[in-house]
């Protein structure tokens, strides 16, 4: 009862918004402005999609690459709006004939999800400098221009008619059309691989430009 | 909390499901493709191309030549079923676990190649995930399951699965996923009569193509082995049939024996898979230290040096394991297994990162006597390792990590740029420079 109360919630939030709500999280030598973020290497988003129906749950293969896609460029056009420099080297024709290359952006990849149960569990704890990946992380700063990595993850569940009127009735019939996505954006210190800043976000359909437009805000790093 | 209450009612409903799944499809008949199928074989093929893109298929030819023919030899005569193209490929994943999409993709995972100890168990494991595709299991499962998940959701139990604090099973939690019938197979296994199936076509095949079945016995046993502390008891090698496809296969072989292959032509086979094998096993060490499982990264190492302990490389990745043993011992002691152990453990990975964890340990006698008894073993590999071979740049930067830590940092110093100069180009260069500039502002030097 209390589940469907808070789905409820969640969707009554999202049809008055339809706006991502950003929470962010700051390392505290980026909050005293002890170090300063101006470039940064997106690594390629990994977006899950789920279409939850009365029969059970299926993949969404092809949506998850197009999302992936609206994604990174959101999140990278939020990122220049706030006056960085970011580069996107590791894409697919990149890494296509570098067997070494892609092994190491799946490394990065893979620590970043052993530590995210603990940061996403506690996110607050960024502000106490609790999380780091280590310096493996350079190896994905070959040039050493780079201040920080940006890792994003996004989780999309869509529900059928008939799944979202079991759990939300006919208020859930009526959002059913949107997945639901929760999305995190963590920028890691490119030398040494702590967590330098997370922001969550709860959109309604795939986060794009406008979803990450007034993020970032609180990177801009003194001209 | 709420999954971990959630989970072991899942568990049952989702056991009993498999075992009363539907059969399989009977040999030779044919096999009516439905709308939900063919969305299965989309999500399939999806999959196998998400794996290659996210650097999860290791690609080493000559590995992939053998991994292909010890495949090929296990495939039943004719043509392939329809929709249906082989393909057999290692998974950088050291969880040891295989499985086959309805496509007729098979993986095995670099932790399960580098736990088996010959040709004849990989051929029995890649015989056994063949029969889920030629008689169709996943598409029969995916059906069933369609039926059957008002009662339960797949994808919850998946996410309820998913393995805390470690990045170990990345890949089968990827397919479960995108498949989730995969996932669901890859742990609870099919019903006992498909399972049962596969088991007994491996074992004619085997028989069939001169290798010996009594190895498909021994790969089950080698599936139980507890390198770690498992607080995760949820994937192949915790299998809930293992036992009984111990018991009912040594009846099968005691009835019905096979032509015995002779010692010779198992130990030459032995002596090819080691040898085909040891760039994979090396990855997996790798991916083990990388996935906070250094107990594992030490045993696949102990076997690689006992296969070929002249080998620099071998020792390096050995040193490699003991460094990053830290304060763990080398097995997991009677304690670290007993209930209450694991319970401690399981604890730990919930509220800990593995670096965490690793000081909390350092911070007590013991922790701090095991981490100075394996790094002096990783500083004595990485120095016989050197003896063998002067120029092995990738020694030269384990050691230096190992001096840093130990704060000899002018040893450190020297080594991080021995490594450098004698790999100029290597990917690390920037986070090696990294830790020289450190260390001279440190050292003064």
């Amino acid at each position: 009862m209390t589940r469907r109360i808070s789905y409820m919630l969640v969707v009554i939030l999202l049809i008055s918004s339809a706006l991502a709500t950003a929470v962010e999280f700051l390392h505290p030598k980026l909050k005293g402005k002890e170090i300063s973020i101006r470039n940064v290497v997106v690594l390629p988003p990994i977006v899950k999609m789920t279409k939850q129906g009365v029969k059970g749950a299926e993949g969404m293969a092809k949506e998850e690459e197009e999302a992936a896609g609206t994604i990174a460029s959101g999140v990278t056009a939020g990122l220049t709006g706030s006056g960085l420099s970011v580069e996107s080297p590791f894409t697919e024709e990149a890494l296509r004939d570098n067997n070494e290359l892609k092994y190491a952006v799946a490394d990065v990849q893979r620590k970043f999800d052993e530590i995210a149960p603990q940061l996403y569990k506690k996110p607050k704890d960024i502000r106490k400098g609790r999380f780091s990946l280590g310096d493996m992380v350079a190896v994905l700063n070959s040039k050493g221009t780079a201040d920080a990595l940006v890792i994003i993850r996004s989780d999309g569940q869509k529900q059928t008619k008939g799944k979202a009127f079991m759990t939300g009735g006919l208020v859930g019939m009526a959002t059913s059309g949107k997945a639901t996505f929760i999305s995190r954006v963590a920028l890691v210190d490119a030398k040494n691989g702590d967590i330098l800043y997370l922001a969550n976000y709860i959109t309604s359909g795939i986060p794009n430009n406008k979803a990450f437009d007034k993020s970032f805000r609180s990177l801009s790093a003194p001209k | 909390m709420r999954l971990i209450a959630v989970r072991p009612i899942l568990l049952v409903l989702l056991t009993t499901l498999s075992v009363t799944m539907l059969p399989g499809v009977e040999k030779g008949s044919s096999f009516e493709f439905t709308k939900v199928d063919l969305s299965l074989l989309e999500q399939a093929d999806a999959l196998d191309s998400r794996l290659e893109r996210e650097g999860m298929v290791f690609h080493d030819e000559a590995m992939e030549t053998y991994v292909n023919q010890a495949g090929r030899a296990m495939l039943p005569s004719g043509t392939a079923p329809e929709r249906v193209m082989w393909r057999f490929r290692v998974i950088r994943d050291p969880m040891a676990n295989a499985f086959a999409l309805p496509n007729g993709s098979i993986y095995v995972t670099t932790g399960l190649v580098s736990l088996l100890e010959n040709e004849d168990q990989l051929a029995g494991v890649l015989a056994h995930e063949m029969t889920h595709v030629t008689d169709r299991h996943s598409y029969l499962a995916f059906r069933d399951y369609r039926k059957k998940s008002t009662i339960a959701s797949i994808a919850a139990y998946a996410s309820s699965m998913a393995p805390v604090n470690t990045s170990w099973g990345a890949a089968i939690y990827m397919a479960g996923h995108m498949v989730p019938v995969v996932m669901m197979a890859s742990i609870n296994g099919y019903s006992r009569e498909l399972e049962r199936d596969a088991d007994m076509y491996a074992f004619n095949k085997l028989a069939e193509g001169n290798y010996d079945p009594k190895e498909l016995v021994n790969t089950f046993r080698l599936l139980e082995r507890m390198d770690e502390v498992n607080v995760d008891k949820i994937y192949y090698n915790d299998h809930p049939k293992l036992d009984d496809r111990i018991g009912y296969m040594t009846g099968l072989i005691s009835s019905k024996p096979p032509v015995s292959v002779s010692p010779e032509v198992l130990g030459s086979r032995r002596m090819k898979y080691l040898s085909l094998t040891e760039q994979v096993v090396r990855e997996d060490i790798h991916l083990s230290i990388l996935s906070h499982r250094p107990r594992t990264a030490l045993a696949r190492a102990k076997k690689l040096i006992e296969f070929d302990p002249n080998s620099a490389e071998n020792l390096r990745v050995q040193a490699d394991a003991y460094r990053s043993l830290g304060p763990w011992t080398p097995r997991p002691t009677d304690q670290e297994l007993s209930k209450d152990g694991k319970q401690k453990e399981q604890s730990l990975r919930r509220k800990l990162t593995s670096d965490e964890e690793e000081r909390q340990l350092l911070a007590n006698g013991e922790g701090q006597a095991a981490w100075q008894e394996n790094q002096r073993l990783a500083e004595e590999t990485y120095q016989k390792a050197l003896a063998i071979d002067p120029a092995n740049a990738k020694t030269y930067l384990g050691l230096g990590q190992l001096y840093e830590k130990t704060n000899r940092n002018k040893e450190a110093l020297e080594a991080y740029e021995k490594y450098l100069e004698l790999a100029p180009n290597a990917l690390d260069r920037q986070r090696v420079q990294g830790r020289i500039d450190i260390l001279r502002r440190s050292t003064g030097l």
